[in-house]
């Protein structure tokens, strides 16, 4: 079952990262391509997922939305994940002030409102799917280092790690050998479901108009600007609805094998 | 073993406490929930009598001498008359004041009805009158209207219901600017700053309750002097969501929306019958705007060139689904200096494509990925307005002109084109009823941050004409300078008209008396009914 | 000890505040947009512009205004609205108690669903039920709330009239937007419960337990679960800031009176002092729940040094 779900899982996002990479190959058409007089037309043979208001197919913008979604997604988890477990790790396992100061830093980003940091770049720029990953990945790190911060805070004075201290082992081998793979189900469990929170955010920030730029095909963006048609073409914004949450599943699948087989005291 | 079973002692000591602990929490905070909903609980108000209107954005004071909002002002023009008001196709028309008359060029006397009463039941004298234009004058509330009173030479209360004007120059357009709201000298200053939301006046309805961003209640005035509304209550109710409006006017818990529901979605929403349609002609005007400065757009030929790749037609069938008409110039049809003479600029893109040749933007690769040129395309985050550019930007792709579209956050959107700092942008005049609106827009003299020429735009005999029409007094003359001024404008095309917006409202079957002026005022929603 | 400790965390909480009125005070006067500009219109004489920005201080240079903002800060003045004179204090307090209910609610809304939720499908790991309650939790992460409002609106308002589509008239009508704003934590929270409590239903001590002949009941909600809880209670107190910016989406949507609201309009009018104010109040609540969060945190292990 375990094995299932999570080769089911990597099945998934190997599915949905290959339909990145070769989306115009993939795509029936052109995800720009205006067609009016098929506004609103509703799922048919030879568009699957409908057309938009205006006429644009709905599975080509889910297609290449891959692209920049996952894209998103993968570069904001992959910069938090790293910088913020690095950091976390070092504050909880140092202790001390260095942690007072990594307290009083995170403290700080994360008690600053992020859409506010997002008016003011937006204010700034122009929608860019660089300034997407800057505005997001900038609160995102913290997640990560509070929460290796907190586990590495409870656990450097358990047995284990004291018996690694004992044995000699220096620091940062008694982090990354000992303590960080004992945390990986936890942060791994938060990256999953951190992938769809930034798919999630960036959706949040084309609802305030602060998002990817103007017709550039991602997932958030098309449900937002779906849910403007959400009384009469509820598919608008429902295929994409779908597209995120096959991307959470697998990512979630994968999560949990990857748990499984990294953190030893799962057994 | 030993110290394990102390650790599962203590830590079956705690967890239970521990659990306890998270439900009698949760349990607390179900309390704090209920008991603080039920004290902030309000009645809901639902009588007969009762039109709910909702509105996207709530207005911001309702002080007349301060509203720049179209919500203030519009929801302050049913709490304040005017010395003068304006009927269904914008004519002024008599309201505090029965009649007027010119004394010179330079002169105006107004006489006041009688026993005309403010909301608070004191009388409105004429000291009303000259407190309320004379707070504006000399500055005491910066007042954003200063600016149309800077003529006025004298203001003075000859009599208790006779106030005397006196200009220190002929000015043709004056008499618009006399349809604001006039306040109580007693209660603004007793009320001060916060005047504007408990304001004081002698229109058809006062206010009984105001909260920003939330309700805004008015209840229709016993003592008003004209005809009294038709309904007890007016309630503006603010959503924001678009589709929560929708929603909330098919549920029935708004009788009325008007141009607050895309285009795109009516049709879904009328068809079950239970919501009608009204439109007419409005006189809001969408342009696009170029700066004249910029190397390329200072070329007439690539302006007229943009203008005919436009397709304003497709545009209007398709995104306003028809609820729109293409413009010519800032005035609407309805504008009694409106040049009906004026023609349109066609959809035309070979003719786009050869101006664009003759003015030496040949493109490189014929129908290839490169363009003739590049702009950018600034507009505001709205999302029907960035919909709308999107489909403005494949046009003029399709011509050859590579366009960016880059939506801005409102103010700083706003910042960028007072301070011309845009190639391309779109926008509306709204509130048009003086042809006046030339010499701000179009005079030479009117650069921001002076004025409104926001497009840099410089012609002398423009300059020249403007400048006439403002202190020529007879309006057949005038209509003449203005329809000059137009056909001037209408070619060196400093912004293509793009549309007029007709007015659309939306209402639940029972509603008697509804109907839309093309300055979409709220005065109409006095006569609005239950059956 | 612990007394001590929660002390120090608040001390601790003075600089954090500071270096978030800060960054909040430059971050809004950086961004470009005139507030005289908003407020007077374009039609203003360019000498009322100058006079008003002078009212305003707003023509001083921005260090000044700097001083002056933490001056003001220092006194426990927050200044007064540019848009219309009114103390920004009166302004929030008429607002903060709706944003606090919505949040607390919603947090009451995800709490009590995702810990029951995630504990019943550790339990019963791989069944049926726990397939659907993560399946559930997948569908509630992959809604965002903008989306959602709406959506419960049609169902339980338009088709089913069961619920008001908005407003403060009844106790009924903080449950749709609690559940709107709730939905993604509780989502969130419940798959978190989930993983953890898998955890430590493996671990040793738990195992012990067993072997001693505790019931599995008295194993999973004794044992397993104060210590299952620990991730999720940094997560719950990092979702705070989440939450309240979320608040601000769910308050648009209801017309919920809040500060998310009087947040969002001030930025677009540049009403300087309101934003620096409801950033305050909104860092504060989360610097607030946090402190508590990890006091709680310390609580429940007592092996971490306090």
């Amino acid at each position: 079952m375990k094995a299932f779900t999570s080769k089911l899982g990597f099945a998934i996002i190997v599915a949905m990262v290959l339909a990145a990479l070769f989306a115009p190959y993939l795509a029936p058409y052109d995800p720009s391509e205006y067609h009016l007089d098929l506004s609103f037309a509703g799922p048919t043979f030879a568009h699957w997922f409908g057309n938009d208001a205006d006429g644009r197919d709905v599975l080509s913008r889910i297609i290449f939305g891959a692209r920049v979604s996952l894209g998103i997604g993968i570069a904001v988890v992959g910069i938090s994940l790293v910088a913020g477990s690095a950091v976390g790790l070092i504050a909880g396992y140092a202790g001390g002030i260095v942690d007072r100061i990594f307290l009083f830093v995170s403290d700080v980003f994360l008690a600053f409102p992020s859409f506010l940091f997002a008016i003011a770049v937006a204010a700034f720029l122009e929608p860019s799917i660089a300034n997407v990953v800057l505005i997001l990945s900038l609160k995102g790190w913290v997640t990560y280092a509070r929460l290796t911060r907190g586990e590495a805070l409870s656990m450097r004075e358990r047995d284990f790690v004291a018996a690694a201290r004992a044995s000699g082992a220096g620091a940062p081998r008694i982090v990354l050998k000992h303590l960080f793979p004992n945390m990986i189900g936890p942060v791994l469990v938060n990256a999953s479901f951190g992938m769809a929170g930034v798919i999630m955010i960036e959706s949040a920030l084309s609802f305030l108009g602060l998002g990817v730029p103007v017709d550039t095909p991602s997932w958030g963006a098309m449900i937002d600007q779906g849910t403007q048609y959400l009384l009469i073409a509820p598919y608008l914004s429902i295929f994409p609805g779908i597209a995120i949450m096959l991307v959470v599943l697998g990512f979630n699948f994968l999560g949990d094998g990857l748990r499984d087989k990294l953190a030893p005291r799962g057994r | 073993m030993r110290e394990t079973q102390a650790t599962l002692t203590g830590s079956c000591a705690f967890s239970v406490g521990g659990v306890h602990t998270i439900w009698l929490i949760s349990a607390i905070l179900a309390l704090v929930c209920i008991l603080s909903v039920s004290t902030s609980c309000r009645q809901a108000v639902a009588a007969k009598g009762d039109i709910n209107i909702a509105v996207a954005a709530g207005p911001i004071t309702l002080d007349p001498r301060l509203a720049t909002d179209a919500e203030s002002d519009k929801i302050s023009s049913l709490i304040c008359d005017g010395l003068l008001g304006r009927d269904d196709d914008g004519g002024l028309t008599p309201m505090l004041a029965d009649r007027f008359e010119r004394i010179s060029d330079t002169s105006y006397r107004f006489f006041l009805r009688d026993g005309l009463l403010f909301h608070d039941g004191t009388p409105l004298t004429a000291e009303d009158v000259v407190y309320t234009f004379s707070s504006i004058m000399d500055g005491s509330i910066s007042s954003p209207f200063r600016s149309s009173f800077t003529r006025v030479a004298a203001i003075e209360a000859e009599s208790p219901t006779v106030v005397r004007l006196d200009l220190k120059e002929p000015f043709a357009p004056f008499l618009s600017y006399l349809t604001r709201g006039i306040v109580s000298k007693k209660a603004a200053l007793a009320a001060g700053a916060s005047f504007g939301t408990h304001p004081v006046c002698a229109g058809p309805y006062k206010l009984v309750r105001f909260s920003p961003d939330n309700v805004v209640e008015l209840e229709a005035n016993a003592a008003y002097y004209g005809e009294k509304p038709r309904n007890a209550r007016l309630l503006f109710d603010v959503i924001k969501d678009d589709n929560v409006r929708a929603l909330k006017l098919i549920k029935g818990d708004v009788d009325l929306v008007q141009n607050g529901i895309p285009a795109l979605i009516i049709d879904g929403i009328t068809k079950s019958g239970e919501i009608r349609m009204k439109n007419g002609d409005g006189s809001v005007m969408s342009y696009m705007g170029m700066n004249l400065t910029d190397p390329i757009l200072s070329n007439k030929k690539v302006r007229q060139a943009i203008a005919y790749a436009i397709d304003r037609d497709e545009i209007i069938s398709h995104r306003f689904k028809g609820m729109a008409s293409k413009a010519n110039s800032i005035l609407s049809p309805a504008n009694w200096a409106y040049d009906g003479e004026l023609p349109q600029y066609p959809f035309d893109p070979a003719k786009a494509m050869q101006l664009m040749d003759e003015a030496g933007f040949k493109d490189p690769d014929g129908p290839g990925p490169l363009p003739r040129f590049r702009l950018t395309y600034k507009t505001s985050t709205v999302k029907e307005r960035v919909e709308i550019a999107r489909m403005i930007a494949h046009q003029l792709e399709k011509v050859g002109i590579s366009v960016r579209v880059a939506p801005y956050e409102w103010a700083t959107f706003y910042r960028d084109v007072r301070k011309g700092n845009f190639q391309i942008y779109t926008l509306s005049w709204v509130g048009v009823s003086d042809p006046d609106i030339f010499h701000e827009v179009c005079g030479s003299s009117q650069f921001p941050p002076n004025g409104l020429n926001r497009d840099r735009y410089k012609n002398a005999e423009v300059d020249a004409l403007v400048e006439q029409g403002r202190t020529t007094m007879d309006e057949g003359e005038r209509k003449k300078i203005y329809s000059r001024v137009q056909q001037i404008v209408f070619d060196d095309l400093p912004y293509v008209p793009l549309w007029y917006e007709k007015n659309v409202v939306l209402y639940r079957k029972g509603l008697e008396g509804v109907r839309v002026r093309p300055d979409a005022s709220y005065r109409v929603f006095m006569d609005v009914g239950k059956k | 000890m612990l007394r001590r400790y929660v002390i120090r965390r608040i001390i601790g909480l003075l600089p954090v505040m500071l270096a978030v009125a800060s960054i909040v005070f430059f971050l809004i006067h950086a961004i470009p947009g005139d507030p005289v500009d908003l407020i007077l219109g374009e039609r203003a004489l360019v000498a009322d512009r100058a006079q008003l920005s002078q009212r305003l201080h707003l023509d001083e240079p921005v260090a000044v205004q700097y001083g002056r903002f933490m001056a003001g800060l220092v006194r426990g003045d927050l200044g007064s609205s540019i848009t219309d004179a009114r103390p920004v204090a009166s302004l929030i307090a008429e607002r903060y108690g709706a944003t606090l209910l919505l949040a607390v609610c919603a947090m009451f809304v995800a709490v009590g669903i995702a810990i029951p939720a995630g504990v019943f499908a550790a339990a019963r790991r791989g069944s049926f039920w726990d397939q659907a309650a993560m399946l559930a939790a997948l569908t509630g992460i992959s809604v965002p709330n903008f989306w959602l409002g709406p959506v419960l609106i049609l169902i339980f308002s338009v088709h089913l009239g069961w619920l008001p589509i908005e407003g403060r008239d009844s106790i009924s009508s903080i449950i749709l937007p609690a559940i709107t704003l709730g939905a993604a934590l509780a989502a969130m929270l419940s798959r978190m419960t989930r993983s953890s409590m898998i955890d430590e239903i493996s671990k040793d001590y738990v195992v012990t337990a067993r072997a001693k002949g505790v019931s599995e009941r008295g194993v999973i909600y004794r044992h397993a679960l104060r210590n299952a809880l620990n991730p999720v209670i940094t997560i719950v107190g990092l979702q705070v800031g989440t939450l309240l910016a979320g608040a601000i989406i769910t308050e648009k949507i209801f017309n919920w009176p809040g500060v998310g609201m009087l947040l969002l309009d001030s930025i677009s009018r540049r009403d300087y002092p309101v934003v620096q104010g409801c950033i305050l109040v909104i860092s504060f609540a989360y610097v607030i729940v946090n402190a508590l969060t990890d006091c709680l945190y310390r609580v429940a292990d007592p092996r971490v040094k306090l």
